[in-house]
């Protein structure tokens, strides 16, 4: 039987390798150097915040009826990391070193936090409650188109 | 399982922690100049009333301080639990805290009786007020990591360190001590050193240098065994402390070899780090780390060495350890506050990390601290060095205050100006 918990949470470290790529890539050369990894890291964590913005959250808040819980919260979070993506992306073009590792910086820990609580609680809550379903969920996650 | 209670939207008000973070430097401060004026020959005794005095500067003054603003910030994302009444908890135990602290030195270092019993009530009413939020903040937790479980632990420990430092204090003021005061002593300043701070220390490294610097995380072993042996050693050595003064060595050596895994665990990790940083808080890792080990190795060989060096024990576990820490972790955490915060509310336009905390003046900083620690442990043998020490470490933390208080005033500043965004779900521009 798929394992919500553990799939998002697999999800998570994929993102978090393509991240520890594309810094160790830009620490090396130029910033463009990077360019590369950058958009990997980015489409893997667009497509992430997508199949739960889309799948798991949707199922969980119905399940629940916790619309205005977690779920919420983590979709400001995922706004928060977008914006930070999207700076990422602009000091890239610009060659600023300084302002991309800055941003890197904070990008790490916005993460990470927002990882630990989703790995800690989230998506305990989600797999209890949705574990009759989860082949279904996982199966759905899989599939999605990102916009 | 219920849930209620857990919600994920429960950071505190920057203000929390942020007056618990920015406290901390002054105590440093005052505590530098109040050595500057004492003879240094009374502080080279751990039991001089002016040795305990100045310690509890940095020991409440600073290190209780600096945890329990770190706690109240660590619960929501690592437990899921918030403190009920954030804001108003910290404020009103941040205030007894301070007091109880500044009475306390002056009760025992003037003889007053009235300022120790005032230092008693602020001290046990700022202290306790907080852990019991914490503790009824705690009860609500559901799922149990053992960052969270080191958390709680180390909670337990606050509260039997300050029952019996309310006795100890009780004790200097109606000027009656016991038959068994200076063995309650010596468990309250062992317990509040590694039980509390080194516990909680070693909780959120678990979490922490994966989270910061993408190491490796720690092996199951370290996670569920570290902290329960540590707790064993602990009571053990209170027990033959207390009973069979002979054995007492026995709970010290379980408690070093397992503070000495730890410190080899912070270099093992840090070395296989996946970022490529090496900011000025992989420096304060590494002294902390080394300062640890060194600390850990001659607090045993306190036991059979003719003199007694545990000054130097405490400055290289105090400052060496838990200082180093705390300093390093608080150039990450109130940058990154800032920026949360700012960003929450609907600010794009914010500095980042890196120019929230210039990292030159960090590394200066750095230095400073540095020297302080040579100073200090070269005093031993050298009385004069006291003066040198005090000032050095005046500078040191008017600096460490005045680069937290940078990154702080950048919040300060945009928050005057009109947010971009209206943060609801649809990310509204704001007309």
């Amino acid at each position: 039987m798929a394992d919500i918990k553990n799939f998002l949470t697999n999800d998570h470290r994929v993102c978090d390798d393509l991240f520890a790529q594309m810094e160790q890539d830009a620490s090396k050369g130029a910033l463009a150097d990077a360019k590369l990894t950058y958009e990997k890291f980015s489409d893997a964590t667009e497509h992430h915040f997508q199949m739960e913005e889309k799948v798991m959250f949707p199922e969980f808040e119905q399940k629940t009826g916790m619309v205005q819980g977690p779920t919420q919260m983590m979709r400001q979070e995922h706004i928060q990391i977008r914006s930070l993506m999207k700076q990422m992306g602009e000091a890239i073009e610009n060659e600023d070193k300084n302002k991309f590792f800055g941003l890197t910086e904070t990008m790490m820990i916005m993460l990470q936090q927002h990882n630990m609580k989703e790995e800690q609680m989230l998506y305990n809550m989600a797999q209890q409650h949705l574990a009759e379903d989860s082949d279904r969920i996982v199966m759905m996650m899989e599939s999605i188109v990102v916009d | 399982m219920n849930f209620t209670g857990l919600s994920l939207d429960q950071a505190p008000p920057l203000s929390a922690p942020a007056r618990f973070f920015i406290t901390a430097p002054i105590f440093g401060m005052i505590a530098a100049l109040l050595m500057l004026w004492t003879d240094p020959l009374l502080l080279l005794s751990r039991y001089s009333i002016e040795s305990i005095a100045i310690t509890h500067f940095f020991t409440i003054g600073m290190f209780s301080i600096v945890m329990l603003g770190a706690l109240q910030q660590m619960l929501p994302v690592l437990a899921g639990v918030s403190l009920p009444k954030a804001a108003a908890t910290a404020a009103f135990s941040h205030i007894f805290i301070v007091f109880g602290t500044i009475f306390m030195v002056l009760g025992l270092w003037l003889h007053n009786q009235l300022f120790t019993i005032l230092a008693a009530v602020g001290l046990g009413v700022g202290f306790f007020s907080i852990l019991i939020v914490i503790v009824l903040a705690m009860k609500k937790i559901t799922f149990f990591t053992p960052t969270v479980k080191a958390m709680m632990t180390a909670v337990a420990f606050a509260f039997v360190i300050v029952l019996l430092g309310l006795h100890l204090l009780g004790a200097h003021a109606t000027n009656n001590l016991g038959n068994m005061h200076m063995a309650l002593a010596n468990i309250h300043s062992v317990w509040a050193i590694f039980g509390f701070a080194g516990i909680l220390i070693i909780g959120v490294a678990f979490q922490m240098l994966p989270m910061f610097y993408v190491t490796p995380h720690f092996r199951k072993f370290y996670n569920n065994v570290v902290i329960p042996l540590i707790m064993f050693g602990l009571s053990a050595w209170m027990i033959s402390q207390i009973y069979l003064p002979e054995f007492a060595i026995t709970g010290k050596l379980v408690v070093t070899l397992f503070f000495l895994a730890f410190a080899t665990a912070i270099i093992k990790k840090l070395k296989e780090r996946r970022r490529p940083v090496m900011d000025v808080t992989v420096w304060y890792w590494i002294l902390s780390a080394v300062s640890l080990a060194l600390g850990m190795l001659l607090w045993i060989a306190d036991s059979y060495l003719e003199t007694d060096v545990i000054m130097i024990v405490a400055v290289l576990i105090g400052g060496g350890f838990i200082l180093s820490v705390m300093n390093g972790m608080l150039y990450k955490i109130i940058p990154f506050l800032v920026w949360f915060h700012l960003n929450g509310s609907g600010y794009m336009n914010i500095p980042t990390m890196r120019e929230m905390i210039y990292e030159k003046m960090a590394k200066i900083q750095f230095g400073l601290h540095l020297l302080t620690l040579i100073s200090f442990i070269s005093f031993f043998w050298i009385p004069f060095m006291l003066k040198v020490a005090a000032i050095i470490l005046f500078f040191s933390m008017l600096l460490l205050e005045i680069n937290l208080l940078i990154a702080l005033n950048h919040y300060r500043i945009i928050k005057k100006r009109e947010p971009d965004f209206v943060m609801d779900m649809n990310f509204k521009e704001q007309t």
